[in-house]
Formats: C-alpha cells, structure tokens, sequence
C-alpha cells in the first residue's frame, strides 16, 4: 500500500505517520466490469473503513465466498451528480476461521452508454495479498446519460373542460423501472393566462381521497398509477371569446411538470402536457339558444310585421325549436357527420352556432307559431262533438 | 409557516449549544455548502449550489447573502483571492441541464457580490469543477471534471469576457474535482473523487504524479502551505483528512471524524490556524483547531435577497 511506503528505517517520521494512517484492514475487494447491451459499468473501489455492524435494510444482496460474506446495501447506492457516476457500498465480513473485521468499501460505478436500468452478475475478488476469492454478485446497473424514469402515456382523446366551471383532469404516470418505486417530489401546476386557478391533486390510494396539500409519493415499480389530478379553473371570458366560432380556438394544452427522484438520487422533472378541449356548458348553451330565439323572434315585431302580444308565445315556440334543432346537430355530429346551415358546416357544441340556430328558429318562430295553431284548431275542429 | 418557525427555533437552538450569538432567523433559507473560502475580512465565504455565495461572520455567527443565485446555472466550486487590494471570488458553474454541463463559466465576483466577469470555455460538453489561484502571478486555474483537464486564466492577459485556455490533460484521471495551488513546489493539487485519488501537477514540467490514492470522495482540498499539510474533506467516508506533503511520500490520516459531520463537501484554512467544513447535509459550517478538535458549529440560516446575480 503507498501510505506505507514511507515506513522505513532512515526516516522514523514515516513510522510516526504510518501509525495515523487511514485506519486500513489489508482487505482488497475489486470488481469486473459489468457488460450489458447498450453499454458497461465500471468499477473503482476508493476507500474502506472498518464498520461495527451492518446498516439496517433489507434490501440486501449477500454472496458467500470461500472466507468472506460479501454484502451489498441497495438501499445506499447513491448518484453523484456532479460527477457523474453511481456510489455503492460494499461489506465484507470474514467468515469464521478467517482474520479480520467488517469492513464497508466504497465503490464508485461508472456507466458507458445508454441502457435501461437492470440487475447484473458482476465478477468480483476478494481478499488479501495473494489470497483473493473470486465470485459474482448481482447489482443494480444504471446509466448515468439521460433517461426517463417517468412517462406519461399519451391520452388519446382531449380532455374535454366545460366552461364556465372547474375540471379535474387525471393524469396516468408510468414508472419504467420494473423493480424500484420512483418518488415524485414535487409538483409544478401549469402556468398560463387560460387558466384562472390550477392546482395538482393527490389521491391517496390507501385512503381513496384526494389531498390539496402535496406530500411526497412513490409510483410503484413497473406500473402505471393515476395517483395525481390536475384541478384547473379555467379563464372563461377570455376562452369563449376566441372560440366563439372556432373549434380550433377551443383546443389548447395543459402544460405542468412533476418532478421525481429515483432511489439512488437521479433527479429529474416530467413534463405534463395533455390536450385539452374547452367546451361550452349545457346551461351556456341554453342560454345562447335563448338569446339567439328571443333576437330572432323579436325582429318581425320590431320591424311592424308582427304583434307584441304574440311575442311570448312565439319565443316559447322558437326556443322549443331551437333545442330540438340543438340536440339534433349534436347527435348528427357525434354520428360522425356534419351540420350545415346556410351551407355552412357548424359546431352545435360551439356557442356561435347555438346562437345561429337560435336566431333561425326564432325568426321561423311566428310561422311555426301559425303552424302550430293551425294544425291545434284543425285537431279541434276533427274532434267529435259531444251530444 | 409553522415548520419554518419549528426550523427557525431548532436552528436557533443549535445556534446557543453551539456558542452562537446570533444567527438570522426570520424568513430564512438554507444554505448548503459546497465550498467555503477565508476572505480578507476575516469573514468566510460559503457557495450554495444554486443558492448564491453567502458570507459567514465566525464573530457573530450571522450568515448573509453576497450573490443571490445564478440564473439557469448551477455552481460546483469556489476560490477567493486578494487581488488589487480587495477579495476576489472566483466560481465554477454549469448550466443546468439532465445531459450534463452544456456551457460551464467562471465567474468572478466582488467582495460586494458584484458580478465583474467571466470566462468560459471555448469548446464543446465541459463541466467546469475545482478552482485555484497563483496570487502572484495573478493566475487562475480551472479544472474540468470530464475529460480531465486543466485550463489556465492570466488576469493580466485574457481579454474580459474572453475564454480560458487550456493548459494540460491529467492522464490517468477519471474525473478532475476540487483544486488547490501549491505556491511553494509550483504545482497545482488536483482532486479525483472518483477514483480516490490526488494528483499534483507540476507547473514547470507539465507533468502530473499520483499524490495520494485511496482517500475516498475528495470533495474538497485545502493547503495549509506554511505547515506543508494538505486538507481532504472526504464527502462519502464523512470524515476530513490530512496529508503531510513534507515527507518524501505523502500520506493520508484522519484530521476529524465527529457524528455530526455527514456530508463534508467543503473545507478551508483561516489565518489564525483555524480548519472550517462545510457539511452538506447538516447545513452547517464547523471550526475545528488546527490539532482536529472541534471547536464550534454554525448553522446556516440567511436571509433570502433579492439581489439575484443577472442571467449568464
């Protein structure tokens, strides 16, 4: 070892300084690069330092040479980020009949390539001079060049957010790893002037609520968990302005971020971002489709044409109407086809195109107030006279 | 705010068992160090990561703020200097980023947190980590993480704004961590914390020799250059050590290992003798005398500022 080089017999003062050296059982353990496709790791053990007893974990893998116990805690493998390579903490206990004393041994592992994280068999020896036993232990091999521990599943259809009023939009996270849970640390809700208020939502799985404050929480190995929910208040006025005619204009995106931690220390944010598509409320519609009866039905009226005292009746009819016509065009859009008027194709989800038709029936509101009449007198008049 | 306020009264605690007088309280924020540099005025400088550089009055035991952050960066080191008559505070910092340092700068500020220049590099992915200075000849070296190399600043001679030039690779380095210039042999200390090594690199020959091998996570160096005693702090063994570089090989023993040390990423020497460590993980910095005994503990608690170092 260098820091007994010094100990000879023409200068005492190494003698003085081997006695302080670092505390130094003899003990050597080397590990094999560990090759796996896509890349290796590589090892250096750094230091070594006598130990009393074994941390407390359970998460241990533990291998039996011919004279020592090899034990390696996967619970204290660390990143550092700053340099770029993986710490392990190695124990080697002589086993009964051999010298000597738990010792922990510092491992640095340095990651070549990019490769999912994944168990290994790594060759490793151990011993003192000559005497080395040789062995494999199976480690955790992780790649230090930037992967995605986290994922988010792209939805398939927009998330659709009524307005006015308040959505919750659940959001699935897949963790990749298929052995370690990966914590999310922090929440970052989306920041835009559509939104009026946003906020993230943990549900609490053991308890199956949902919490405002946030807590840090594990996604489970390998699976694909929904234990977060975006609560987001939209901007209404300024949304329904710009999507008054526009389907286009209702589209947008929510644009958060998680951040996470994996069990060894990589930090590193998930960006969210999940379309979304605003839609006018049932009760907005209604309301359009109101306005748009009582514009069209009161033109004949303003114009001379028509008498004030049918007016109400005729609204009641036009917006009658109007909701039939409403629920029909929605039906046909859902159904895949379209909805014209005027030869123009329209939404009826949109609150321009509620308007329209509300205008439209209004304006045929008289006619189809004769209409009904008519067709009401001509039951009458059909109906047997009573003796 | 409860929490703040149960951390405030814990620190505030730790504060009087530690012989503080005083350390600022109210709305406070941590700081964890990772460098620590004496400055002229007898106050210590402390680099956040990503915090900002604080100043550390051992006097009182108040904690302030000198450089507020450091926009899309994140520092790695720190060194200080007394130039044209007042301290120089130079640091290393990487643009934050998942695939490593991206554009790395050094930094100099002012004894009053003045950002006054910097320098970057010329080329390619660096991560710019240790930093020393050859007073005298008003010399700045930088260390580059990986590859491991070294690139050198004449403060006389480098154009403002301009960048460093490179001045050596160190062969069979893995990754090039903190630094430290050894005025008497010429030569700059260069710390590997991955493979546990020091390196000395002579400034005359170009050559570099294996200092000491085996000394755990170096995470920070300091030469104590009257006494010939180089300081480790060893992040990962939570211990500081100390080599005497007199003898005809150097050779490593432990300075201090207490309980409380946890995470020891820095360390630095003051005038009177006095060895300083900054612990990461228990956000505080430690005085220990110069025979290893502790003497006091600081807790690192300062008032947040609004004075944020402009975008680099």
């Amino acid at each position: 070892m260098r820091r007994f080089v010094a100990l000879t017999s023409t200068w005492p003062l190494g003698t003085i300084l081997a006695l302080m050296a670092l505390p130094c059982s003899g003990l050597d353990l080397d590990l094999s690069p560990a090759k796996v496709p896509g890349g290796e790791v590589r090892f250096n053990t750094i230091g070594e330092v006598p130990v009393d007893k074994m941390p407390d974990g359970v998460n241990v893998q533990s291998v039996t040479t011919d004279h020592y116990v090899v034990t390696a805690n996967l619970d204290e493998i660390t990143y550092t980020r700053n340099y770029g390579f993986f710490q392990y903490k190695l124990y080697v206990r002589p086993r009964p009949g051999t010298a000597g004393q738990l010792t922990c041994f510092t491992v640095n592992g340095d990651s070549i390539g990019l490769f999912p994280v994944q168990m290994s068999a790594v060759d490793f020896t151990v011993g003192e001079g000559e005497s080395k036993d040789s062995k494999q232990i199976t480690l955790p091999v992780i790649s230090s060049e930037a992967t995605k521990y986290l994922v988010m599943p792209a939805p398939k259809e927009p998330a659709e957010i009524d307005l006015p009023g308040e959505a919750e939009i659940s959001v699935t996270i897949e963790n990749v790893l298929k052995k370690w849970p990966v914590s999310i640390t922090a929440c970052t809700p989306p920041e835009s002037k559509i939104w009026h208020k946003s906020s993230w939502l943990v549900r609490d799985a053991s308890l199956n609520c949902v919490e405002k404050d946030f807590r840090k929480f594990d996604i489970r190995p390998g699976t694909a968990d929904s234990l977060v929910a975006l609560r987001v208040v939209p901007n209404s006025a300024q949304l329904l302005s710009r999507m008054f005619f526009s389907r286009a204009g209702g589209n947008d995106q929510v644009v958060a971020s998680l951040d996470y931690d994996t069990p060894w220390g990589i930090q590193d944010s998930l960006d969210i971002k999940i379309p979304v598509r605003f839609v006018p409320s049932l009760p907005l519609l209604f309301l359009a489709l109101a306005v748009g009866a009582a514009l069209g039905s009161v033109l004949p009226v303003l114009a001379g044409k028509r008498r004030w005292s049918r007016w109400p009746r005729t609204f009641a009819v036009a917006l009658l109407s109007a909701l039939v016509v409403e629920v029909l065009a929605r039906v046909v859009v859902e159904l895949n086809s379209e909805f014209r008027l005027f030869g123009v194709e329209l939404d009826p989800k949109l609150l321009g195109p509620a308007i329209l038709i509300g205008v439209t029936m209004g304006l045929l509101g008289f006619r189809s107030l004769d209409l009904l009449e008519k067709v009401l007198r001509q039951d009458k008049e059909g109906e047997p006279k009573p003796a | 705010m409860r929490t703040r306020s149960s951390l405030a009264c814990l620190a505030l605690a730790l504060g009087v068992c530690a012989g503080v007088p005083s350390v600022t309280l109210a709305g406070g924020i941590e700081v964890k160090p990772c460098a620590l540099s004496a400055l002229q005025s007898g106050a210590l400088a402390i680099l956040d990561q990503r915090q900002g550089v604080f100043l550390l009055s051992p006097a009182t035991g108040r904690v302030q703020s000198l450089v507020g952050g450091f926009g899309f960066y994140e520092a790695l080191n720190m060194a200080t200097a007394s130039l044209d008559g007042s301290d120089a505070i130079f640091v290393t910092m990487n643009q934050r980023s998942s695939k490593g340092g991206e554009r790395a700068q050094l930094v100099r500020f002012n004894d009053k947190g003045m950002r006054l220049d910097a320098w970057s590099v010329p080329r390619g992915l660096v991560r710019l980590s240790g930093v020393a200075i050859d007073e005298k000849k008003r010399v700045v070296y930088v260390a580059n993480t990986q590859p491991p190399e070294i690139y050198k600043l004449d403060l006389d001679r480098s154009p403002r704004g301009g960048s460093l030039v490179r001045l050596a690779g160190v062969p069979g380095a893995a990754r090039l961590g903190a630094m430290a210039f050894d005025a008497r042999r010429g030569r700059l200390l260069l710390a590997d914390p991955y493979l546990g090594r020091v390196y000395a690199y002579d400034l005359a020959s170009g050559r570099s020799e294996t200092l000491l091998e085996k000394v755990g996570e170096v995470s920070a160096l300091a030469l104590d250059g009257g006494r010939d005693r180089l300081f480790l702090a060893d992040a990962n063994g939570e211990r500081v050590l100390v080599a005497d570089l007199g003898g005809r090989s150097a050779a490593a023993r432990i300075f201090a290992q207490t309980k409380e040390l946890d995470k020891p990423l820095a360390v630095a020497l003051d005038g009177a003798g006095g060895v300083w460590v900054g612990d990461s993980d228990e956000r505080k910095v430690f005085q220990f005398s110069g025979a290893g005994q502790q003497l006091r503990a600081f807790p690192l608690w300062a008032a947040p500022t609004s004075k944020l170092a402009p975008p680099l």
